[in-house]
């Protein structure tokens, strides 16, 4: 009949939480100095430490060579450096992919039997547990590429999303700018009207200097007219390659109206506060 | 190998036994020696490739610590598998040109202006004159667009379908169009 204490602690080997503590006590009933698992990974030819073992263990080269070894099932013995520094007989049995090591000490037999005919049962747990291990960090691994994926696609909307406004703003400053030169256009034409009809009854009236000189009034008015709405032109330019910088500075209320330059002055007060 | 236990860059155990000894173990069954005092030597030869979808990551070793774990250049995930990965001077020359072809490609028919060239300083160190090997290859491919560049401690590219693109030992090529 199997002793019911040997037995309860198998039962919590089963439990990869309790596992390290299970294993430690086991031990001291045994009569060794450490007890240890050992699962193989189905995907590569090695013994990793079973869940809830520490994911290091430190031994020297004997150590791993013996592990190495212990690939094959069956039962196997050795003097090892583990834990590091320390030398031990270590003793395994290996089955179904896991090995169930005893490291120092002299295992009674009759408790290690106990243990040894619970193994397979313990086996497909551990088996079992290794494939959720490794199945986890796959998942964890996919998690972390969708979250990049998403912060990418994110990130791809908001520029998507800030080009779409820029585009948004140069067609309103498109169209303004066309605005402005279409009402340009417009003014620059104005003036051409009665300079051609000025210059049509100069060549008439030849020889009446009084009309003379009023048409003469006239063309130079226009021209002036014309002069200031092209240096208008000319000022939209640089402002639009960024040649100009606007100064502060108090400026004579009286040095903006002159009085025959007056409705000029209101025309430039509208642009200024549009 | 499986990384069993990882902090940050500190590669600490694969397969279960501190990182360090996995390592030289796998280089004394090829009968090679590596000096634990100064390992970059042997590791500038030995990449650490982990495997993701078929293809790998490469991640440079750059020390060892007092523990047996071994810093590397950025993390490697727990659970991951990887090997040691080793090249030759005319593989590194193949995979700068597909780098440079891809970047090219890419253009969808527009002739290339300028490019940027980036590699590994560790391929440069483990390569020497050959080096220049490999970036004849590039210009080649470039030409007539010229190209400038340096050697750096990673590589940030994300090729089709990766989401992160860090990388270690890895070609980067930017085209850019007339």
């Amino acid at each position: 009949v199997p002793d019911a204490s040997t037995v309860s602690l198998v039962v919590a080997l089963h439990d990869a939480w309790a596992r390290s503590e299970a294993a430690a006590q086991l031990a001291a009933r045994l009569g060794v100095e450490h007890v240890l698992l050992l699962v193989r990974d189905p995907a590569l030819d090695a013994l990793l430490p079973a869940p809830g073992f520490p994911r290091t263990l430190r031994g020297g080269p004997t150590w791993r060579a013996f592990v190495s070894r212990c690939l094959a099932a069956g039962r196997h013995e050795d003097e090892v450096e583990f834990p590091l520094g320390t030398q031990a007989r270590a003793r395994a049995v290996v089955s179904d992919g896991v090995a169930l090591v005893l490291i120092g000490g002299a295992p009674i037999a009759a408790e290690l039997a106990v243990v040894n005919s619970l193994l397979p049962l313990l086996s497909a747990t551990l088996r079992a547990e290794q494939r959720a291990e490794l199945d986890r960090a796959m998942a964890d691994a996919a998690r972390d590429a969708s979250a990049r994926a998403r912060a990418l696609a994110s990130a791809l909307e908001k520029t998507r999303a800030e080009t779409a406004n820029l585009n948004a703003e140069l067609r309103g400053e498109h169209r303004r700018k066309d605005d402005f030169l279409a009402m340009l256009a417009h003014e620059l034409r104005n003036p051409l009207t009665p300079l051609v009809t000025a210059i049509e009854l100069l060549r008439r009236q030849r020889g009446d200097g009084a009309a003379f000189e009023r048409q003469v009034d006239i063309m130079a008015r226009q021209v002036r007219q014309l002069s200031r709405l092209v240096e208008d032109l000319l000022d939209v330019s640089r402002v639009s390659r960024g040649r100009v910088e606007l100064r502060r500075h108090p400026v004579p209320l009286r040095d903006c109206f002159p009085t025959r330059s007056r409705p000029r002055a209101r025309c430039s007060m509208r642009a200024v506060t549009r | 190998m499986r990384v069993t236990e990882v902090e940050g860059g500190r590669l600490i155990s694969l397969n279960g036994v501190p990182a360090f000894d996995a390592i030289e173990d796998h280089a004394r069954s090829l009968g090679q020696t590596i000096d634990r005092a100064a390992p970059l030597p042997w590791f500038l030869h030995n990449i650490l490739g982990i495997e993701n979808d078929g293809e790998y990551r490469l991640r440079v070793p750059l020390a060892v610590n007092a523990d047996g774990s071994v810093q590397c250049a950025a993390d490697i995930p727990v659970g991951s598998v990887v090997r040691l990965m080793k090249t030759t001077e005319q593989s590194a020359v193949l995979a700068a040109q597909q780098a440079t072809r891809a970047a090219l490609a890419a253009l969808n028919g527009q002739k290339p202006r300028a490019a940027l060239v980036f590699d590994c300083v560790a391929t440069r160190l483990r390569l020497g004159k050959g080096f220049d090997n490999e970036l004849k290859a590039c210009a080649e491919l470039l030409s007539p667009a010229e190209f400038v560049g340096c050697n750096t401690y990673g590589q940030i590219a994300r090729a089709e379908g990766q989401f992160g693109g860090f990388h270690n030992c890895t070609a980067v090529v930017c085209v850019l169009p007339q």
